[in-house]
């Protein structure tokens, strides 16, 4: 600071011209700074507004049950535009226009126009996003919780420590796509897979027969399917659970642990007994936060588990008789359609025109809903706990 | 705690493989933690893996394309793209001059075009309907014009009289069915369209005067009754346009043939490299298929050992003995390269003269009434001499061209790095050159950048200085949720509605003095900067913010007893203390943003070349490409394993290298800024 | 992709191994288990990949139509450009292959390799349109022009007699079979000029040209349908599907099998060949059927 603004600054100096037009200034620049924060939220509501404005009459209607029921039941299909006999033109999906059509065989439709993945529901993608969001949180959560209580439990100060946080610093800030990659060169083409001997891969990096068995274990990789998007994922996520298990074991209150250590219980005792319990909600937080970044995401997912298109959900086999572990395996191994990737597809892959715009704009509606709401639970609880924990 | 404390609480356990039970928990633990460094490695290692083969693939690569003479013929082809360039300046130049007399009827043409084709939009449904009733109509009359005459000619067997007879009343149904529908549907239409050209919406950057739109939205409503038919206020424009042009021709004679001169001087150069360019690429293509010849013998050779069939054994026998497996004449065919020096040298001579009297035959810039014009001629001879000189490098690199000169690793590297061209797929030569996509990336970063950090800082500062308790509840989760919006749906608002606006409002006559206005590409770099902007400014506001937190007290309250006001406060003092937080938070927010990966791939436009950045600011008009977007685009889609696929997996690293060293710098930062606030 | 569904859960069309597997001994029952034999009844997964033209509007269609008509098979369809079909044939992982292009010999040349045999199934006719904005007064390129305008040589529409204007041209993304047939066809094998646009499919240039008063692009027939879109003619030559062979920038549509298909994708290629139904779906999404 200059002197001579100090000097203008004292608060016994008398007021002099210079001052005024500082206050006013100053008065401007507090205004600028609330205009562009108020921007901010602005833009935000433009686009938030803009997706309900059009997406919301897709899921709700006038009449009971007041949700669009299809949308959530069906799978996606091609939606067929027809013109009915009194020359009124009409959409439907594909399995309701055949419905229909075989309803009435008198009556005469002609198909003006047909359009991919803009009809029936979005069903599959829900159901993808949810195996997708589960397998990733179980493992997830299992390895970022130990990988948390390590750091927060156990772990001294030393070289090793640095290394482990410095690896879960860098491991946050990789893009997303980079972990789409590594987990297609790792999952999709190098996990080691259970196959028949006489069906091993040409890009098997090793394979060996299991014994007595025609079986044999080839690092070929699992294919693009839900295990290997989902195990993307959770790679992905693990510095955000990691970082936000280890902050909610760090407000656990020291005095818990000493107390339970000086009572003779066993480390392991007293983080099970004295410290998990008190840290779960903030847990619990940090999972539903993992969630809300895990949904959004499509890169990860585009080479190593999402489709576009499937006409039949996840865990109906193909084969009924199936043994139930060959049917668990078949679940897994299986790629899936995803919210994010449909998005995607009805985005960049079809025509923009009024007829499947409610399918783009209802998908992204019921997306941005569903975010947000996990979102909002996850802001909810944080604020809970602090006002209901208090050491 | 210290592990020297905690052994001495802990109750053993009984011991495995020497471990008690605490330790073995204990390892379970840090085995997890370390799962982190373990991920860390395995993806350098996975990445490493895929994109192993690149550098010495791409190195045989260029080899090959050395060898083959490819780059031979390139270098000649430096000439034929300059003169390509210039020509097409030059035709610009001469077209816009030819149209400088009648540039508003044509551009009042342009208008109505675009206008009828926005309108046409709105009654699109009612209009292919009427079409196909109409197809409909005439069918069935023309099937029942047919079927009266058949039946007013004479002697037609009973059998089809009868047929005939009862088919008629089919179609008179049809057509008196189709009738009505017709005449409703011509009126929706009209109506439609009368509807949509009182509406502001259809006119929208169209620069039109009262009288002008007056005219066309008469013609549009005529074009609608009767299609066939031009209104004459079109054709009139339209003869008029013609004759304008007709008249300019003779005048512009001298500048017409100055052009077409100079367009054709590059022909014998062409002619000679046109068989050159043939032989490279057949050698190119004799050298891929020996490198694969021995493995599809032996392939051919082993189908024939498992066949039983005689027929087909002998065949695959045959079709094994026509493998060629002789390496490629390189040095035969390189020597009908070197031949070719001297007649290149010979007719790029020629080429300077004809260029010269080229140039002398066109009209001198201030003759020319078009300013397009003008400015066209005007770059076709500043980069004249440019030209010149490439020609000159073009003819001494072509004498010291070697094809055996062996191709430098580090060349190969750089290639690669420093490359301005991505070119795959490519009947001729793959180039994988990485500047273009990293120049998309880095641009688009910037411009997100530069528009994010204005906001998130003002609004951390107002969140965190200014603003009440009640503001601070309302912003914060508001600004948490912004987070939340997946990068997908941001793209897909920009491809459904921000583009378009972004491309209205440039059209708006009073802001054309903003560089790169009007936009003509709705997926542009502008675009996918803003959006990125949007996704930035969470987390940047999310760092500042804490950084200001971290500001110790002390600071403010010190300041402001000295008398400081709050604004001072603000901005002399917390901000400074706070800088390396918010540098620190820029820079993890532009690591955010240039991996970003939907938004670009949605929104960027996909144009792999490096931006004009001649045109200033004007730039962020142009489409781009990135390196997320390419990873993204075409990853799914190229063979596993391939010189592509490794080249990819290439742009992945480079990707994770500059990830890491924007966290590395951004810890070092931030490190620096700790130590400032204890 | 798709490995360990298709060994698990489609067994019964593994009916040597499932035999093999039967007998093993008991210590690896589990194995046992996995391999046990579904009935003829199980519905049967049909995997088709490869060509965006293709995957993206006709073999669905195609698929809910022959699902109609009263086969019982599920499909499992992914559109990601040509290439995609070859490399997923080679391993294993699609029955059918869907390509906008021939074979490249590199191409037969693994599957030679690998001792499988490529077969060619010819879908359906396709006229590559050169697509360009409704307010564009230019109707008709020359090939040459053509050329010009897509490898960067022309970059303004006066010069092919259009109104000044810097053209933008879009084009598919590298690896589809579009891309590089339009390449061959139109273009002189050229390369495509750094100015292009490379978008992810046929709809997306439909989509970017009809916006854009100075955009060209090409689409298949499908696509010519779109808002705000006109096709030229080259050469003289007008997109009519009834002169598919005048015009210079028409090609035929491939599926792909390893061997001649056999069960249930050979009865699918069949349907999807010759059927009338199927012929009618293709002439529905703007292809060529073969029999007309």
């Amino acid at each position: 600071m200059s002197d001579q603004e100090d000097r203008t600054g004292n608060p016994f100096a008398a007021p002099s011209r210079h001052a005024d037009r500082r206050a006013s200034r100053e008065r401007l620049l507090a205004v600028l700074f609330r205009l562009l924060t108020y921007a901010i939220l602005a833009c935000a509501m433009g686009i938030f507004l803009g997706v309900v404005i059009r997406g919301a009459p897709v899921i709700f209607q006038a009449q009971a049950p007041f949700i669009n029921t299809d949308f959530f039941t069906q799978l996606p299909e091609t939606l067929v535009v027809y013109e009915d006999a009194q020359g009124e033109v009409r959409k439907l999906s594909a399995t309701r226009f055949e419905e229909m059509r075989s309803a009435n065989p008198d009556r005469q439709f002609s198909i003006v126009d047909s359009y991919s993945y803009s009809g029936g529901g979005i069903l599959g993608p829900l159901v993808g996003t949810a195996l997708l969001i589960a397998i990733c949180m179980v493992i997830s959560l299992s390895v970022g919780i130990a990988a948390a209580i390590y750091l927060n439990e156990y772990s001294s100060k030393g070289r090793f420590m640095a290394a482990v946080r410095l690896a879960i610093l860098n491991l946050a800030g990789v893009p997303s796509i980079v972990f789409g990659l590594f987990g297609l060169g790792l999952f999709c083409l190098a996990a080691p897979n259970l196959v028949p001997v006489d069906e091993i891969a040409d890009r098997s990096i090793f394979s060996f027969a299991i014994p007595f068995t025609s079986a044999a274990i080839s690092f070929e990789g699992w294919g693009a399917c839900m295990l290997a998007g989902g195990c993307t994922l959770a790679i992905m996520i693990l510095p955000v659970i990691i970082t936000a298990a280890e902050e909610s074991l760090r407000a656990v209150p020291h005095g818990f642990r000493e107390a339970s250590l000086a009572l003779g219980a066993t480390r392991w005792q007293t983080i099970r007994k004295s410290v998990l319990p008190y840290a779960f909600p903030g847990m619990l937080t940090a999972s539903i936060l993992g969630i809300t970044r895990v949904a959004g995401e499509t890169a990860p997912i585009m080479f190593t588990a999402a489709v576009a298109h499937k006409d039949k959900l996840p865990w109906i086999g193909d084969d009924p008789e199936a043994s139930w572990i060959g049917r668990l395996l078949e679940f897994f191994f299986q790629s899936v359609q995803a919210l994010p990737y449909h998005i995607y597809t009805v985005a960049a892959k079809i025509p923009q025109s009024d007829y499947n715009r409610d399918m783009q704009y209802g998908s992204v509606f019921v997306f941005m809903a569903l975010v947000f709401f996990f979102a909002a639970l996850s802001i909810w609880l944080r604020a809970r706990i602090r006002r209901k924990l208090h050491w | 705690m210290d592990s020297g404390k905690q052994r001495r609480f802990a109750k053993r356990g009984k011991g495995f493989l020497g471990l008690t039970r605490a330790d073995a928990i204990r390892y379970f633990f840090g085995g997890n933690a370390s799962l982190a460094i373990f991920i860390l490695l395995l993806i350098c290692v996975f990445l490493f893996k895929e994109a192993a083969g690149f550098l010495p693939g791409h190195h045989a690569g260029l080899t090959k394309w050395r060898r083959s003479g490819q780059e031979f013929v390139d270098i000649l082809n430096v000439a034929v793209d300059g003169h390509t360039r210039l020509g097409s300046a030059l035709n610009i130049g001469y077209f816009a001059e030819l149209n400088a007399t009648s540039k508003a009827e044509q551009q009042q043409l342009f208008s109505y075009r675009a206008v009828l084709q926005r309108v046409k939009g709105t009654v699109r449904g009612p209009a292919g309907r009427l079409k196909k009733l109409l197809k409909e109509f005439t069918e069935a009359g023309e099937k029942l014009a047919e079927a009266e005459q058949d039946l007013a000619g004479a002697d037609l067997d009973p059998a089809r009289q009868a047929s005939l007879r009862a088919a008629l009343p089919g179609y008179r149904a049809v057509i008196a069915e189709v009738e009505p529908r017709i005449a409703m549907l011509e009126e929706r239409i009209a109506e439609g369209v009368a509807e949509a050209l009182a509406g502001d919406e259809v006119w929208e950057g169209q620069n039109l005067v009262a009288d002008d739109r007056e005219a066309v939205a008469e013609a549009i409503c005529d074009q609608f009754e009767a299609a066939e038919q031009k209104h004459p206020w079109v054709a009139g424009l339209e003869d008029f346009v013609r004759e304008k042009k007709a008249e300019r021709t003779p005048q512009l004679a001298g500048f017409k043939e100055a052009v077409t001169a100079f367009r054709n001087a590059i022909r014998p150069v062409k002619d000679l490299i046109s068989p050159l360019r043939e032989a490279a690429s057949e050698l190119k293509q004799q050298a891929i298929a020996a490198e694969s010849a021995p493995k599809r013998k032996a392939a051919l050779l082993a189908g024939a050992e498992a066949t039983n069939d005689l027929a087909e054994r002998a065949r695959k026998l045959a079709a094994a003995e026509a493998v060629v497996v002789a390496a490629p004449p390189y040095d035969e065919v390189a020597e009908g390269f070197y031949a070719e020096t001297a007649a290149f040298e010979a007719v790029v001579a020629d080429l300077r003269k004809e260029i010269d009297a080229a140039v002398e035959a066109l009209p001198a810039t201030g003759e020319l009434a078009d300013p397009s014009a003008r400015e066209n001629l005007e770059r076709f001879r500043n980069s004249l001499a440019d030209y010149r000189e490439s020609l000159d490098r073009a003819v001494a690199r072509a004498k010291d061209w070697r094809h055996d000169e062996p191709y430098p690793q580090v060349k190969s590297f750089l290639v690669f790095l420093i490359g301005k061209e991505w070119i795959t797929n490519s009947s001729w030569h793959d180039f994988y050159g990485l500047m273009p996509l990293f120049t998309g990336s880095l641009l688009i970063s910037m411009i997100a950048l530069v528009v994010s950090v204005p906001f998130a800082l003002g609004a951390a500062i107002y969140v965190n200085q200014m603003a009440s308790r009640r503001e601070q509840n309302l912003i914060k989760p508001a600004i948490e949720f912004i987070q939340a919006i997946p990068s997908v749906v941001l793209g897909f608002f920009g491809i459904m509605v921000l583009g378009t606006l972004l491309r209205d409002v440039s059209q708006v006559s009073w802001l054309a003095w903003v560089p790169g206005f009007p936009l003509q590409e709705r997926l542009n770099i502008l675009n996918a900067g803003l959006l990125l902007a949007f996704m930035a400014v969470p987390t940047i506001f999310t760092l500042c913010e804490d950084a200001l937190n971290n500001v110790p007290q002390a600071y403010a309250s010190g300041a402001l007893a000295l008398g400081a006001t709050r604004m001072q406060t603000i901005l002399r003092i917390i901000v400074p203390t706070a800088l390396s937080g918010i540098i620190a938070a820029v820079l993890l927010g532009f690591g955010r943003i240039i991996g970003e990966t939907m938004v670009v791939l949605l929104v960027a436009g996909g144009k792999i070349q490096i931006p004009d950045f001649s045109k200033g600011i004007g730039v962020v008009g142009e489409a781009a490409h990135t390196m997320t977007g390419i990873i993204a685009q075409e990853t799914g889609e190229v063979d596993r394993g391939s010189l592509h696929w490794r080249a990819l997996f290439m742009v992945g690293l480079v990707l994770f290298s500059i990830s890491l060293a924007v966290n590395w710098g951004a810890q070092i930062i931030l490190r620096r800024f700790q130590r400032h606030g204890t | 992709m798709m490995k360990g569904a298709h060994q698990w859960g489609a067994t019964n069309h593994q009916p040597q191994l499932n035999n093999k597997m039967k007998k093993r001994n008991v210590l690896l029952s589990l194995l046992v288990i996995l391999a046990l034999p579904g009935l003829a009844s199980a519905q049967y997964k049909l995997m088709i990949k490869g060509s965006d033209t293709l995957g993206a509007k006709l073999v669905p269609q195609l698929a809910e139509a022959y699902k109609e008509a009263g086969n019982d098979v599920s499909f499992e369809i992914t559109a990601e450009g040509s290439s995609t079909c070859f490399t997923n044939l080679l391993a294993g992982t699609s029955e059918l292959g869907m390509s906008s292009r021939g074979h490249k010999d590199k191409e037969a040349d693994k599957f030679t390799a690998a001792g499988k045999e490529l077969v060619q199934h010819v879908a359906a006719w396709d006229m590559i349109a050169v697509i360009v904005n409704e307010a564009c007064p230019v109707d008709d390129l020359s090939l040459e022009q053509i050329e010009g305008i897509f490898t960067g040589d022309i970059t303004d529409w006066s010069e092919v007699g259009g109104p000044a204007g810097e053209i933008s041209a879009y084009t598919r993304n590298t690896s589809s079979g579009t891309y590089k047939t339009f390449q061959e066809l139109a273009m002189n094998k050229r390369d495509y000029g750094s100015n292009t646009q490379k978008m992810a499919g046929n709809e997306q240039i439909a989509q970017e040209v009809g916006t854009n008063p100075n955009g060209i692009g090409y689409v298949g027939l499908a696509y010519t349908k779109a808002e705000g879109i006109k096709c030229l003619s080259v050469d003289g030559n007008e997109v009519d599907p009834a002169k598919v062979a005048d015009y210079p920038v028409s090609r035929q549509l491939y599926y792909y099998s390893v061997g001649q298909p056999e069960g249930e994708a050979g009865k699918f290629l069949a349907w999807a060949t010759s059927a009338a139904a199927a012929g009618k779906v293709v002439e529905r999404v703007g292809f060529i059927p073969l029999k007309k």
